[in-house]
């Protein structure tokens, strides 16, 4: 039977040391002591028994201060293999355990506790929580403990700590899942927050020993190094605080292990990180600084004190000021480093070292004799790509090198290095991280950063969200959703304020301010944003996808423009491709251009901007190739770049527009058939005629025909066009009415079934310009009034028609 | 059972942690020093000056070499041993004075009774 024993000596001497483990009580037995002594020694002086009382009780102190440093501060655990939870139960719990302790009295107890604390900051689990829990719970504590010893067993726990008994508290309650599904969390997830705390307590426990790294006579071995310390940076002196702290990633540690193994061979001292950026090459290079600086690791004494010096090529191109200073300023840095004996050359962007040209460096000449003859330790970070130019530039440079691969972090290790580097930003920005702001920060990073690689880009989300604490300081999920809204103008939180919702649930009605009939697509387009906006979408697809057919000039372009502003916040949010641009073979490299090269190609605009319309016009011109290309992205709402990056379109409403087939569009309307009959009828005469293959057509979630539009709707047209020459107008308080009969004419005037609305937009602007234009001039109207047209002043302009 | 708690504490953990504690200090102090560095490289030149400098010209210009890394050395190695020296006094006390306390361990617990016999029987310093 489990079961506590306030006796037991653990239980007593926990008691005891909470009574030491205020600073204010033990400054005041070292006052105490230091008292006793010199009084005693006064009185020794002066011959007084006294004397031997006031020596009792400053020795009795003195052991009394022993014990709490050597033992009662941290009252580790000392038998590890005990099953008896009184030996494995921390000091924290132990000294607020009563004699009859109950799963409610525990549930304050650990609320009380570091790791507790811990627990309830980052996972939500709050005394509310524990309180609401044990408000039912058997006074038993027998399974609360057998709970507690099977997760200190799975979290490789030394001591059973509050965390743990917080969680065997919610793992042994009857609805336990439906519990921790109301706080979005797994059990795996909860108890990884046990091992998280573990973690950092260890960390900070190895802070606390002492650290050897080679005293104050290990720098008069070597030589001295002025151009180093000018143009490079000594990364060891500054992370030599950190020699005794291990990797986070069990990879990082073998990294280090393998260039310390390279290093201490007999064959070419260099090693080449070859990695994405964020990938932790730059980590891997400090932690092998600060394992070379510790004199307790066990390395060859050719390595043990090396210091690495991180070389600035931007601070050698400044200083180099003619052609062929350059080369000499880094010998003589290179030939300081091997004089020295101690130097180990960091070439971070190794690529920036083999650039040829004005402004660049190429030192490949230099130091390749050196890194053959392997005189110098050298150390080099580069991508992959620039791996592979050097190689194909000068293979026997590329052929000296040791590459070591540094590959992305998957989904637990990234979560793991974002645990380690937590308690920094914590102290940086004066913020408390939970455990959702860490997930959502993989998740959404993996989503929309594309510059760098995982853990990198997790990080930099992270970080980035300090500056979006929510109340108190906590950085929520919710931080990092605005982090990202912010940085890379996605649209994450589901609509919350009122006015968005209202915008949804009449998305018809604000967009037929824009535009005329087409309900058909209209309410489409309408009823997919609304399943996004609800999360009921397919998350691995884009928001929507629509294919617009139709003849010009009817609204399909208008649709995706009126979608933009509505939604999206402005027509700003459209990326328009003209696919009449792509009609070779060679455009598929342009659709998925590299942004450094074509900031205006399809994957770099959607990069920047992934919460967006993307609207392909004219799809039916584009080449074959490049349709296929965009299969991917209709189906997964992925396309690759030519770097191979993943760019999302899940985030993009998805707009194709083709005019193909309008002729018989138009042929149908005339014979009387409605929308679905005629979409049935077009697609299988488009997929006939080869316009479009049916492998493509079935990828759009839907295909809306716009049909031609009539006199009438015209006539709203003009109506909105009006609504916008007002707009215009604003400025000199001006506003313009056209009555019926005005109207009519005009719309006679613009009226064509092929071109649709479009020259009734130029027809009205340019009539309605003209004739406010004279009346302003003459001084018809003046500010603050209202120009009613009439057909006479229409007729007077005597437009040709169109 | 506090009293009993303690002694027991003292007399097996206690001891063996005072005495750890007092070898990690002692590990301490030989690192600040860097004796091990220091032997090592006593000759080695000082700061490394000198160090590589193989000159290949006249008999004149090898043995002007020769003299100016011997100088290093010999100033390298001054500068060391007055390190080695400074530190091993240092050392050697910090080790006399954690051997007397490590030896003194065990009977601290007696202290506090003997000065309170002493203290009943009134008894004087001489």
């Amino acid at each position: 039977m489990i079961m506590f024993d306030y006796n037991h000596t653990r239980a007593r001497t926990a008691r005891f040391a909470s009574v030491l483990r205020p600073q204010l009580v033990r400054i005041m037995l070292i006052v105490c002591m230091i008292a006793a002594f010199v009084l005693s020694g006064i009185l020794f002086w002066l011959r007084e028994p006294l004397a031997w009382l006031l020596l009792a009780v400053a020795v009795c102190v003195m052991m009394l201060l022993f014990w709490y440093h050597l033992d009662l501060k941290d009252m580790f655990v000392r038998h590890l293999d005990s099953d008896n939870i009184n030996d494995l139960l921390s000091h924290q719990v132990l000294s607020r355990l009563d004699r009859h302790p109950t799963p409610q009295k525990l549930a304050k107890i650990v609320f009380e506790t570091p790791s507790g604390i811990f627990l309830a900051a980052r996972y939500g689990i709050t005394a509310q929580f524990l309180d609401f829990i044990v408000a039912d719970a058997d006074e038993n504590l027998e399974a609360i403990f057998e709970k507690a010893l099977e997760i200190r067993h799975a979290t490789d726990s030394e001591q059973i700590t509050g965390a743990i008994l917080s969680l065997a508290l919610v793992e042994t309650h009857p609805s336990c899942e439906q519990l921790l599904r109301r706080l979005k969390l797994e059990q795996s997830e909860l108890r990884g927050g046990v091992v998280w705390y573990n973690y950092l307590h260890g960390i900070v426990k190895s802070l606390k020993k002492p650290r050897h790294t080679g005293g104050f006579g290990r720098d008069l071995m070597f030589g001295y190094t002025p151009l180093l310390q000018k143009f490079g940076q000594n990364i060891s002196r500054s992370d030599g605080v950190a020699a005794s702290v291990q990797p986070s990633l069990s990879s990082t540690a073998e990294i280090v292990d393998q260039m310390i193994q390279i290093f201490s061979s007999g064959g070419r001292q260099n090693v080449a990180l070859v990695g994405a950026a964020g990938t932790g090459r730059s980590t891997a290079v400090h932690h092998f600084a600060s394992a070379i600086l510790d004199a307790d690791r066990k390395i060859s004494s050719r390595l043990k004190f090396r210091q690495v010096f991180k070389l600035d090529a931007a601070a050698l191109i400044a200083a180099a000021g003619r052609r062929g200073e350059l080369e000499g300023l880094v010998s003589h840095i290179l030939g300081e480093a091997f004089a020295a004996k101690n130097i180990i050359i960091w070439l971070d962007e190794a690529q920036l070292f083999f650039e040829e040209g004005v402004g660049s460096v190429d030192i490949a000449n230099i130091l390749l004799p050196i890194l053959e003859a392997g005189r110098l330790r050298v150390i080099m970070t580069m991508d992959q790509q620039r791996f592979l130019e050097i190689s194909t530039k000068n293979s026997s440079l590329a052929n000296t090198l040791n590459k070591i691969v540094v590959s992305p972090a998957d989904a637990n290790d990234t979560m793991r290095v974002m645990q380690d580097r937590v308690p920094y930003l914590e102290y940086q920005h004066k913020v408390t991280y939970t455990y959702w702001a860490l997930s959502e920060s993989y998740r959404l990073s993996e989503k929309y950063i594309h510059d760098l690689e995982m853990p990198g880009r997790a990080l930099n989300l992270l970080e980035s969200a300090a500056g979006f604490a929510e109340e108190h300081g906590f950085i929520t999920a919710e931080s990092v959703q605005r982090a990202i809204e912010k940085t890379y103008g996605v649209k994450m939180r589901a609509s919350q304020d009122d006015e968005e919702r209202y915008r949804l649930l009449n998305l018809e009605t604000l967009i037929h301010q824009r535009m005329v009939d087409q309900e058909y697509a209209v309410s489409a387009v309408s009823d997919a944003l609304r399943r996004a906006a609800a999360g009921v979408r397919n998350e691995k697809r884009p928001i929507g996808t629509f294919l617009f057919l139709g003849p010009t000039g009817v609204g399909k372009t208008e649709l995706a423009k009126a979608l933009s502003e509505v939604y999206f916040h402005g027509e700003s949010q459209i990326v328009r491709l003209d696919l009449n641009e792509f009609v070779d073979a060679g455009s598929v490299n342009r659709l998925i251009a590299d942004g450094a090269t074509d900031p205006l190609s399809l994957t770099a605009q959607v990069m920047k901007q992934p919460f967006s319309v993307v609207l392909l016009d004219e799809i039916e011109k584009a080449h074959p190739q490049v349709l296929t290309t965009l299969l991917q992205l209709l189906d997964e709402g992925i396309l690759r770049d030519v770097k191979n990056r993943e760019v999302s379109f899940r985030d993009a409403i998805v707009i194709a527009t083709s005019n193909a087939g309008a002729n018989q569009i138009r042929n149908y309307i005339d014979q009387g058939l409605n929308l679905s009959e005629i979409k049935e009828s077009l697609l299988d005469e488009l997929i006939q005629n080869n316009e479009f293959k049916p492998e493509f057509i079935n990828r759009f979630d839907e295909i809306c025909i716009f049909k031609p539009l009539s006199k009438e709707d015209l006539l709203q047209i003009v109506n909105l066009i009006l609504i916008s020459v007002n707009k215009t107008l604003e400025p000199q308080r001006i506003s313009v009415a056209l009555d019926d009969e005005a109207r009519a004419i005009l719309v006679e005037r613009g009226y064509d079934p092929k071109l649709g609305a479009r020259p009734m937009r130029r027809v009205v602007q340019s009539t309605v310009e003209n004739i406010v234009a004279r009346a302003v001039l003459s001084g018809y109207v003046s500010s603050g009034t209202t120009l009613h047209i009439t057909p006479e002043m229409i007729r007077a302009t005597d437009m040709p028609r169109e | 059972m506090l009293f009993i708690d303690f002694f027991q504490w003292w007399y097996s953990q206690g001891w063996k942690q005072f005495v750890l504690g007092l070898i990690g200090k002692l590990r301490s102090a030989a690192d600040f020093f860097s004796f091990g560095l220091l032997i090592r490289t006593l000759f080695s030149p000082f700061r490394q000056i000198s160090a590589n400098q193989y000159s290949e010209g006249s008999l004149d210009m090898r043995f002007r070499d020769f003299l100016d890394r011997l100088l290093s050395r010999i100033i390298g190695a001054i500068v060391r041993l007055a390190i080695l020296i400074t530190g091993s006094i240092l050392f050697v006390v910090e080790l006399v004075i954690s051997l007397v306390l490590a030896i003194l361990w065990p009977f601290l617990p007696l202290a506090p009774v003997c000065c309170l016999v002493c203290f009943f029987m009134g008894v004087h310093l001489p």
